[in-house]
């Protein structure tokens, strides 16, 4: 006997028992969840006779009820004590007592025959369509418990299923937008088919369920039966939702935590089949689906059908032919796709654990370090051997290939980051009446794979808080002379050595007066400072400024920004915001690209050594001596082709001894700080080099300008700096 | 500083008892080490390794007993000086200056001390609670003060003296005015 099946099965009659006892105000739609588990229970028990007609004969009297042909006061007696006996029948049969179950029939039971003359059906042909599979197998295998999120085919279906889930959002989005979309809608629906393709595969009851109706529902629209729009589109909105909280369920299940279906199932799968029979030729749609989902693991005998009870009136006759010839059709399909799909897949994709890919990046890192360092020693070699070099060179292209090879390895673009975030901005905008258009640039800029799973929950939060907060309502805006649908900016691109992301509305902005009074309140900044807007916006990073009600109403941002900006720099990132009264915020994230191996030029100040990112370096030239002008109170600026440009200088930044002090026998580097042009000087450059990032350790890292450290070809430690950061260090 | 026997009697009861309830903080054995001709002690479990002085790489803007950073095989570790933590006076290196890389909850760092000294085995019932120094300092840091072959060993907590941001520099002031602590 199949342990999972009696597991789900007293699990659903648990649940059967609990909606009768509490049933004191039965409407339309208690009744359509009580049917469908009954139903559910009617597949489980069918290899066992007994327990299957009980299931049949409560389903029966759950319909009779439902459609009022029998009263609540008689049919809730025969109810409760057909879902007891139920329960005695499935009690016994785990206990793999096969003789006679302990059954009395009660006075309160109906007959058959009473039920039979109630409803004008005749059960005789179902049952002995019964008694033809005695002891087969459930067609339809129930919700592995045992299911294993650590498991390889489990996690593949897991990747799936989230692939999917994905893709229908984006492509639901885009339906909301232009209902007519095609190709959305038969992507949606391709989305909801694969999953139930898949789920069948690992034998997940609940996914095939909602994908199956959720199917029909897109079948039906994209026949043109159904409209798609609000309501529906929430639905499926919700569908999806329940499926990705399914997908975390299973994830996070395991022996002692077994999987269980959300309580949110019914609604939703209820939800379906009432737009699915809404439309005008429902039981086309509902049918073929169904029978096809019904027969799809029982090729075998494509001809039953279990639904009889159900689509056994005379009404239907015709679609339930209609329907098999669907589902014929239908059955080919999936039978080739999902197989094919799969090989597909593995053919391309093999899952690695980060830890062994992380272990594989660090090794490459070594050999990286060891590459350079034996280049090095052939470079200084005084008799040059040909052959030598050139082996040495080939070698060197090798490592740099397999350099690239890894580093791309961990790379993972911010597309689905960005689609989570329209959905969230979907979502709001929907609840709070705020009108929003929501635009994206630069998702396909990569990051570290780690710093994009991170990233979405302070992105989120900020996203939330322009529309919480930043956008004004559309009436409000209309008054401002704005437009009334608020604009939501999101951007990932390079800057420097790192990648930036960025939040920007056109709301109010922060109110700085505001957040300036509120520091003073609680004690972050004195009455009479004489603080630049800039470090009072700061203030909003603060912990606890935060926590205070007031600040959310008012200036609008705050609420756990103390959080975000924690989030961030765990991930070494960094959190910048501007503002501008009345025209919007832009918050800006940078992160470094975190792991990477990073060409970076190596450059002297005094004695010490470090590296600047290739990248961040525009061009570097030795200043002429009337190229170099200082402005009275604003610092030395450098000439560069008819431009000036502040000049930093790194010893002075840094606080370094011994450097040169005259830059026309020094080196400007010319780069970008956190808006502008700019120059850095140091001493000079010897040289360009790959090197692996490494965390500075404890007490570097919490300096801005040290993005990392790197250990040199002679086995010393170089410091990597962020030339930005040294600018805004200086700018301090 | 007054030797630990000058303690009032009551005080070392009370002090006894706090003892035996955090005695799982306090290992047997430290590794001792030299600062200023002090001789100071520190849980043998945190030690990793002891390595001669190597080359280290300042870090611009630190404060100035963070000597830097080095390569412990492929891991950049920072490196502090203790001598400078404590408020002491800078020396030259020499022969005998070390570094002994502590791991504090899986980070690892290092410490500059001016020799490292042998491994003592200290009972528990040997460890008297530190001293206080007066009412403002704090002394955390401090796991015990360690009475092994007839001297007195300042034993340290050393996770609280790198990771916390306690004044420690005007422990040695307290200190200094007569210095040694057995003398």
């Amino acid at each position: 006997m199949h342990k999972e099946h009696d597991a789900a099965l007293e699990r659903d009659l648990d649940i059967l028992a609990s909606l009768v006892l509490d049933m004191e105000h039965p409407d339309d739609h208690l009744f359509q969840v009580m049917a469908t588990i009954t139903e559910r229970l009617q597949e489980y028990t069918l290899p066992r006779e007994k327990a299957c007609k009980l299931a049949r004969q409560t389903l029966l009297l759950i319909q009779q009820m439902q459609k009022g042909r029998l009263p609540f006061d008689k049919g809730y007696a025969a109810l409760c004590a057909s879902i007891q006996m139920l329960q005695r029948e499935v009690r016994d049969w785990a206990l793999q007592k096969t003789g006679q179950s302990p059954l009395d029939v009660t006075s309160n039971m109906l007959t058959h025959d009473e039920l039979a003359q109630s409803e004008e059906l005749d059960t005789q042909p179902a049952q002995s369509h019964m008694q033809t599979r005695p002891g087969c197998e459930p067609k339809h295998p129930v919700v592995m418990l045992d299911f294993d999120p650590n498991d390889a085919d489990s996690m593949m279906f897991i990747a799936e299923v989230e692939e999917s889930l994905d893709g229908a959002e984006v492509s639901l989005m885009a339906l909301e937008k232009n209902p007519d979309d095609r190709a959305h809608l038969d992507e949606v629906f391709r989305c909801f088919h694969n999953i139930k393709g898949v789920s069948g595969f690992v034998r997940l009851d609940d996914f095939q369920k909602l994908c199956h109706h959720a199917e029909s529902v897109m079948e039906c629209t994209r026949r043109g039966t159904l409209e798609f729009e609000g309501a529906l589109i929430e639905t499926v909105f919700k569908a999806l939702d329940l499926l990705r909280k399914m997908v975390e369920l299973l994830k996070t299940s395991g022996p002692d935590t077994p999987y269980k279906t959300p309580f949110a199932f019914w609604d939703v799968v209820n939800a379906l089949k009432e737009h699915g029979q809404s439309s005008q030729s429902e039981n086309v749609c509902e049918d073929s689906a169904k029978s096809h989902f019904v027969d799809e693991p029982n090729k075998a005998h494509p001809n039953t059908n279990d639904y009889g009870i159900k689509v056994g009136s005379a009404e239907s006759v015709q679609s339930e032919t209609q329907s098999q010839k669907e589902s014929n059709t239908e059955n080919t399909k999936t039978s080739s796709l999902t197989p094919i799909r799969h090989q597909a897949q593995s053919d391309e994709v093999v899952r690695v654990s980060t830890r062994r890919l992380d272990a594989l990046l660090d090794e490459i890192g070594e050999l990286v370090i060891a590459n350079a360092m034996v280049s090095q020693e052939v470079e200084n070699l005084r008799q040059v051997d040909s052959k030598l070099v050139q082996n040495v060179s080939r070698m060197n292209k090798i490592v740099r290939q397999l350099q690239e090879l890894t580093m791309g390895m961990r790379m993972v673009s911010l597309e689905s980051t960005f689609n989570k975030l329209a959905r969230v901005v979907r979502d709001l905008s929907h609840k709070t009446g705020v009108q929003v258009d929501f635009m994206c640039d630069g998702g396909d800029t990569e990051l570290d794979r780690k710093v994009v799973e991170l990233i979405t929950s302070p992105l989120t939060h900020l996203v939330r808080n322009a529309i919480d907060h930043g956008i004004e309502p559309p009436d409000e805006r209309e008054r401002l002379g704005k437009p009334r649908q608020g604009q939501i900016h999101l951007t990932a691109f390079h800057q420097g050595g790192s990648v930036a992301i960025r939040v920007q509305d056109d709301g109010r902005g922060l109110d700085k007066d505001y957040i300036a009074r509120k520091a003073v309140e609680v004690g972050l900044m004195k009455s009479k400072s004489n603080l630049s807007s800039r470090e009072i916006y700061q203030f909003i990073f603060a912990p606890g400024f935060s926590t205070s009600q007031e600040v959310t109403d008012i200036s609008g941002r705050g609420v756990g920004m103390d959080v975000v900006k924690r989030n961030i720099e765990s991930l070494r990132g960094k959190i910048d915001v501007r503002t501008e009264p009345g025209k919007g915020t832009a918050f800006t994230l940078w992160f470094p690209l975190t792991m990477a191996i990073i060409d970076g030029m190596i450059v002297t100040v005094g004695k010490q050594r470090f590296i600047i990112p290739s990248i961040s370096i525009q061009e570097s030239f030795r200043p002429k001596p009337d190229g170099v002008k200082t402005v009275i109170g604003k610092g030395e600026y450098i000439l560069i082709r008819g431009k000036l440009i502040p000049l930093y200088r790194l010893h002075k930044v840094l606080d370094i001894e011994g450097a040169r002090t005259k830059p026309w026998e020094a080196l400007v580097l010319v780069t970008y700080g956190s808006s502008n042009q700019c120059g850095i000087l140091v001493d000079d450059l010897i040289g360009q080099q790959q090197v692996v990032v490494k965390p500075p350790g404890s007490f570097a890292d919490e300096v801005d300008f040290i993005s990392g450290a790197a250990i040199m070809g002679d086995g010393r430690v170089s410091l990597i700096l962020e030339p930005s950061q040294v600018v805004g260090t200086a700018d301090r | 500083m007054k030797p630990v026997s000058g303690m009032p009697s009551n005080q070392a009861d009370l002090q006894f008892q706090d003892a035996a309830a955090d005695a799982s903080l306090r290992s047997q054995k430290y590794l001792t080490f030299v600062l200023d001709k002090e001789e100071y002690g520190l849980e043998i479990m945190r030690v990793k390794e002891i390595i001669g002085l190597m080359e280290i790489t300042p870090v611009p803007r630190m404060p100035d007993f963070v000597r830097g950073v080095i390569n412990l095989r492929g891991r950049v570790i920072p490196v502090v000086d203790l001598r400078l933590k404590f408020g002491m006076k800078r020396t030259e290196d020499t022969q005998e200056t070390c570094v002994i890389v502590v791991d504090l909850n899986d980070t690892l760092m290092g410490v500059v001390v001016d020799r490292v000294s042998e491994v003592l085995d200290v009972p528990e019932a040997d460890i008297e609670e530190a001293p206080s120094f007066g009412v403002d300092l704090d002394t955390s840091f401090i796991l015990g003060m360690g009475k092994a072959k007839g001297k007195v060993v300042i034993l340290l907590d050393i996770q609280e003296v790198l990771t916390n941001t306690v004044n420690t520099e005007r422990f040695s002031e307290k200190q200094s005015p007569d210095s040694g602590l057995v003398s």
